[in-house]
C-alpha cells in the first residue's frame, strides 16, 4: 500500500524516532520505504519535519498537496505544513482537548475534504508520568487511525525491539494511551 | 553473525557500511553538517562485527586528509568524510594528492549542503573535484551511496587518483531499506614503498605528474561512458522532444514526478559521475532529443561541462534557479515549464492555493534557539552586559546563536572569530581609534583552527578579548569528542591536550578560566579583560567560559536546584526575553488590556539553573 506521510514538529520532540518506528515497521512487513530527516541546526528548537514514503518511490521528498497524511506534535506546525497535505487526506495533531480551529481554517480543511483528528497527547503525557514521550502517544493515535500503512500491533512490535530495556514499558504505555485516546 | 538482508539506514549510515564492506581500514573525519553520521555509524559496524579500522576524529579536515592520504601509501584502503566546506579546508592536500595519486584506495567523502541548512555556502563539491582534476561520483539515494563506495575504491585502485563522493544532504540525511553485504577484509600489511620522485616530487616532476593525471581523466571518460549501474537511460523509439539528464536528489525527484504523472514521452539520463564528463554517452543520448533538460544541484558542473550547448536548458540559460535547494515543488514547476515550452506534454504546474493560505495565516517563524540552561547563553549576556558597544566577532557552532543574543556579529568560518577580531584591531588602530573587540570561539572550533590566527594575532600585536566558550564537546554537531576532554572516536582515552597550555603557548599571558553560569563575576572578568589589553604586552585576554554542554553531559551536570519564579516585581520589560532569550520564559499578555504583560517560566523545559536570575533589572526572579 502507497503511502505519503509528513510528521512536522519542534526540534526535541522526537519525530526522527517516530519516523524510524513507522518506517522500520513497514521494511519489517517487506515494504519498500524512503524517509527524509532534518538534522542540524534546526534541531535547535526550530521548526523539524520529516517525510516517511512507503511503496514503489526513488525519492525521500514530497511536495506540495502530495501527502496522504500529516501528523503534526504541534498545533502551529501542523499549520504550516497544512499545504503538503492532499484533498481528502488525513491529519492527526496533538492539541488539547476542546482545541477550536480558526474559522478561516476549519473553512479550509472542509473544502479540502481533510479529516483533521485531535489527540491531546501533551496532557496525557502529563497525566501519565509519560514525559518526553509525546511523539509515541501520537503514533498510537494515528496507528489506530488508519494513518499508517502498518498495523499498530506491528509497530508496537517495533518499539519493544528497539527501546533500550529502562524506557520500554513507558514507550508501550504511551503508544497504548494515544491508540485509547484515538478511539474515544 | 546474524544478519539482516536489509536494514533501515540513513544515507550516511549506508555510506558508513559500504566503506566497512570495501575493506576500508582508515577513516578520518572532522564533524560537519550533513556528514556527520558517517564516522559513528561506521565504528557501530566496527564494534559489531570486530573489524580492525583506525578511526579518528581528526582536529580538522585537512588533517584528515592528509592522514588518510598517507594511509593509502602504505596500501591500505582510506577514506576520510567532511561537510563541503571541510573539503575547503581540506583543498591543500587534495589538489596536490590527485597529482601524486594513491596507492591503496583514497575515497574523499564530501558532503554538500543546497539550501543550504547548516552552511555557510552552497558551494558545489563536484566543481571542487574538476577543479582538483579527480573523479566524482554522486548518488541519488542510499543504497546507490553505499554501491558507489565499492566502485569508487575500485576506480581509485585502478587509476591510482583519489576519487570523491558526493552525497547532498537529501542522501545524506535520507533513510532508505538498505541491501547489506558482509565486510570485506583485505590482507594488506602497510608498507610503504619509498620512491621520492613521486612522494616529494619537486615542480619538474610535477608537471609530469600532470601531464599523467590528464591522460587518467581521458580514460577515466570513457570508463563512466560504460558504466551501467550508475549512468544510465531507457532506450527511446523515435526522437524525443525533450530529454532530461539528473543527477543526485533531483533525479530521484524527477523520476518519481514522471512516473506518478504517468508520462512516459520524456526519457532521463541519470548520471552519477559528473567528472570527468562520460561524453559519449552524453552525445549519445542527445542525438535521441531535441532538448535536453538539465537537473542537477547545487552548482552547474554537467551543463558546463558538456561543450555542445544548442540543445542545452539548465541554469545557463534561466531555466533552473541558481541558487537554493531543488525541491520537489521546484523541480516539478521547472518541468512543468520546460515541457509546455519544448511542446513534450503537459504537467500541471504545482498548485499555490495552499501554500498562499497558509502565508496569509501570519505564523510566527520559529528560529533555532540555545537550549534552555546553556551556558553560552550566559557567556553572551555577560558579554554584552560589559561592553554593550563592543565588535562581536565570532564563530562556527551553536553559538553563532548568540546572534539572537545581539553578542554576535561576524561570522565568516572556522577559525575567522579570531583572525577578524585582529584585522579589526589593526584597521581601527591605523586611524588611532580604539575600538573594543570580544571574539568568541567553541572550544572544537579552538582545537580546529584557533591557534593559528591566535599565534599571528600575538605576533603582530592585535588587541582583544578572546572568550573561548569551552562546553567540553562539538554540540552543534551531535557531541563529538574534542582534544579538551581526551576521549577519542570510539570512546578510549586518548591525550588530553587542555585549553589552557595550547593558548600559553600561543604566546597569551592572561588566561582566565571561569564559570559563566556565576554571571556577576563573569561580567567583572569580561571587564577586567578589556582593561588589561589597553596596556598590556601581549594585550591578548583569553577568558576560558567553562560549563559542560547540558545535552553532551547531562550527568554532571542536571539536576540543578535553582528553580527560578517571578515575583509580582515583573512589569514586563521584556529585557529577559531580548538580552537573555531562554526558551523556557515567555510572555503572558495582559488581560482585557488593563494589566501589563508579563513573564513567566515554562516549567516544561526549565533546566533550573537560575542563571535568568541575574538577568531581571527588576529582581523579579527568584530562585527557591
Amino acid at each position: 500500500m502507497d503511502r505519503k506521510i509528513v510528521l512536522a514538529g519542534v526540534g526535541g520532540q522526537g519525530i526522527i524516532f517516530m519516523t524510524r518506528m513507522v518506517g522500520q515497521t513497514a521494511l519489517n512487513m517487506g515494504l519498500n520505504v524512503m524517509g527524509s530527516e532534518t538534522h542540524g541546526m534546526a534541531q535547535r528548537g526550530g521548526s523539524v519535519i520529516s517525510f516517511l514514503k512507503v511503496g514503489n518511490y526513488r525519492s525521500a521528498q514530497i511536495g506540495t498537496a502530495a501527502a496522504d497524511v500529516l501528523i503534526s506534535l504541534n498545533d502551529m506546525e501542523f499549520m504550516r505544513n497544512l499545504p503538503y497535505l492532499k484533498p481528502a487526506g488525513l491529519a492527526v495533531v496533538n492539541a488539547p482537548t476542546g482545541y477550536r480551529l480558526r474559522p478561516e481554517l476549519a473553512d479550509y480543511l472542509t473544502a479540502n475534504g481533510i479529516e483533521m483528528h485531535v489527540v491531546p497527547a501533551d496532557a496525557l503525557a502529563t497525566e501519565h508520568r509519560l514525559r518526553g514521550a509525546v511523539n509515541l502517544i501520537v503514533l498510537g493515535a494515528a496507528a489506530v487511525l488508519n494513518a499508517l500503512p502498518v498495523a499498530a500491533s506491528d509497530i508496537l512490535e517495533t518499539i519493544k525491539q528497539v527501546t533500550p530495556h529502562r524506557l520500554r514499558e513507558g514507550n508501550e504505555t504511551a503508544f497504548s494511551w494515544g491508540a485509547r485516546a484515538a478511539m474515544e | 553473525m546474524k544478519e539482516d538482508s536489509r536494514r533501515l539506514m540513513l544515507g550516511n549510515e549506508a555510506i558508513a557500511r559500504g566503506l566497512m564492506e570495501s575493506g576500508c581500514q582508515f577513516l578520518s573525519s572532522y564533524p560537519g553538517t550533513p556528514s556527520s553520521e558517517i564516522l559513528p555509524a561506521a565504528l557501530k559496524t566496527i564494534q559489531e562485527l570486530n573489524l580492525n579500522v583506525h578511526i579518528e576524529w581528526s582536529t580538522n579536515e585537512k588533517v584528515a586528509l592528509d592522514n588518510a592520504f598517507a594511509a593509502s601509501l602504505t596500501g591500505k584502503r582510506a577514506a576520510c568524510c567532511m561537510k563541503q566546506v571541510g573539503l575547503n579546508v581540506a583543498a591543500d592536500s587534495l589538489m596536490s594528492a590527485a597529482y601524486l595519486g594513491v596507492v591503496g584506495g583514497l575515497l574523499v567523502i564530501s558532503c554538500d549542503d543546497p539550501g543550504p541548512h547548516s552552511s555557510q555556502t552552497e558551494q558545489d563539491s563536484r566543481l571542487f573535484a574538476r577543479f582538483a582534476k579527480v573523479p566524482v561520483f554522486d548518488p541519488a539515494t542510499p543504497q546507490e551511496a553505499k554501491e558507489m563506495v565499492a566502485v569508487c575504491f575500485e576506480i581509485s585502485e585502478k587509476y591510482q587518483v583519489p576519487v570523491i563522493l558526493r552525497p547532498a544532504l537529501r542522501v545524506c540525511h535520507a533513510r532508505e531499506g538498505v541491501t547489506l553485504a558482509p565486510p570485506l577484509i583485505l590482507d594488506r600489511p602497510a608498507k610503504f614503498k619509498k620512491d621520492p620522485s613521486r612522494w616529494a616530487a619537486t615542480p619538474r616532476f610535477r608537471l609530469l605528474l600532470h601531464q599523467e593525471l590528464n591522460k587518467k581523466l581521458i580514460a577515466l571518460a570513457e570508463d563512466f561512458s560504460n558504466m551501467p549501474a550508475f549512468n544510465f537511460y531507457e532506450s527511446q523509439t523515435g526522437q524525443a522532444n525533450l530529454g532530461i539528464i539528473a543527477a543526485g536528489a533531483p533525479y530521484a525527484i524527477v523520476t518519481d514526478i514522471l512516473v506518478e504523472a504517468g508520462i512516459e514521452t520524456v526519457p532521463i539520463l541519470k548520471l552519477g559521475t559528473a567528472y570527468p564528463l562520460p561524453e559519449r554517452l552524453i552525445e549519445r543520448f542527445k542525438d535521441g532529443c531535441d532538448h535536453i533538460l538539465v537537473l542537477e544541484e547545487p552548482d552547474t558542473v554537467i551543463e558546463l561541462l558538456i561543450r555542445d550547448k544548442s540543445k542545452v536548458l539548465g541554469r545557463l540559460t534561466g531555466h533552473v534557479p541558481s541558487a537554493g535547494e531543488m525541491t520537489t515543488d521546484i523541480i516539478h514547476n521547472i518541468l512543468s515549464q520546460t515541457m509546455a515550452e519544448t511542446k513534450a506534454g503537459t504537467l500541471a504546474p504545482v498548485d499555490p492555493a495552499g501554500q498562499e493560505f497558509v502565508s496569509k495565516l501570519g505564523l510566527p517563524g520559529r528560529r533555532p534557539t540555545l537550549c534552555p540552561g546553556c551556558p553560552h547563553r550566559a557567556a553572551f549576556y555577560s558579554i554584552r552586559q560589559a561592553f554593550p558597544r563592543a565588535i562581536f566577532t565570532s564563530d562556527i557552532g551553536c553559538y553563532t546563536l548568540g546572534l539572537n543574543l545581539k553578542a554576535v556579529d561576524t561570522v565568516l568560518d572556522m577559525g575567522a572569530g579570531i583572525t577578524m577580531a585582529s584585522g579589526f584591531y589593526h584597521a581601527h588602530q591605523l586611524d588611532g581609534t580604539e575600538k573594543m573587540i570580544v571574539a568568541t570561539m567553541g572550544d572544537s572550533t579552538f582545537y580546529h583552527s584557533g591557534t593559528t590566527g591566535l599565534l599571528n594575532a600575538v605576533y603582530n600585536g592585535s588587541r582583544f578579548v578572546l572568550v573561548i566558550l569551552d562546553n567540553g564537546t562539538t554540540a552543534m554537531t551531535g557531541m563529538q569528542p574534542t582534544p579538551g576532554t581526551g576521549a577519542m572516536a570510539d570512546g578510549s582515552p586518548g591525550n588530553r591536550i587542555p585549553l589552557e597550555r595550547l593558548i600559553a603557548g600561543c604566546g597569551v599571558d592572561f588566561i582566565k578560566v571561569h564559570d559563566p553560569y556565576d554571571v556577576p563575576t563573569m561580567i567583572d572578568l569580561v571587564k577586567e579583560a578589556g582593561e588589561y589589553i589597553k596596556t598590556a604586552t601581549p594585550g591578548i585576554a583569553v577568558i576560558i567560559a567553562r560549563h559542560p554542554c547540558l545535552i553532551a553531559h547531562r550527568r554532571e551536570t542536571a539536576p540543578f536546584k535553582n528553580k527560578p519564579t517571578v515575583t509580582a516585581g515583573c512589569k514586563g520589560c521584556k529585557i529577559c526575553l531580548e538580552l537573555f532569550e531562554c526558551p523556557a520564559l515567555y510572555l503572558v499578555p495582559g488581560q482585557d488590556g488593563t494589566d501589563s504583560a508579563r513573564v513567566e517560566i515554562d516549567r516544561k523545559i526549565c533546566v533550573s539553573c537560575g542563571v535568568c536570575r541575574f538577568v531581571c533589572p527588576e529582581g523579579a526572579i527568584e530562585i527557591n
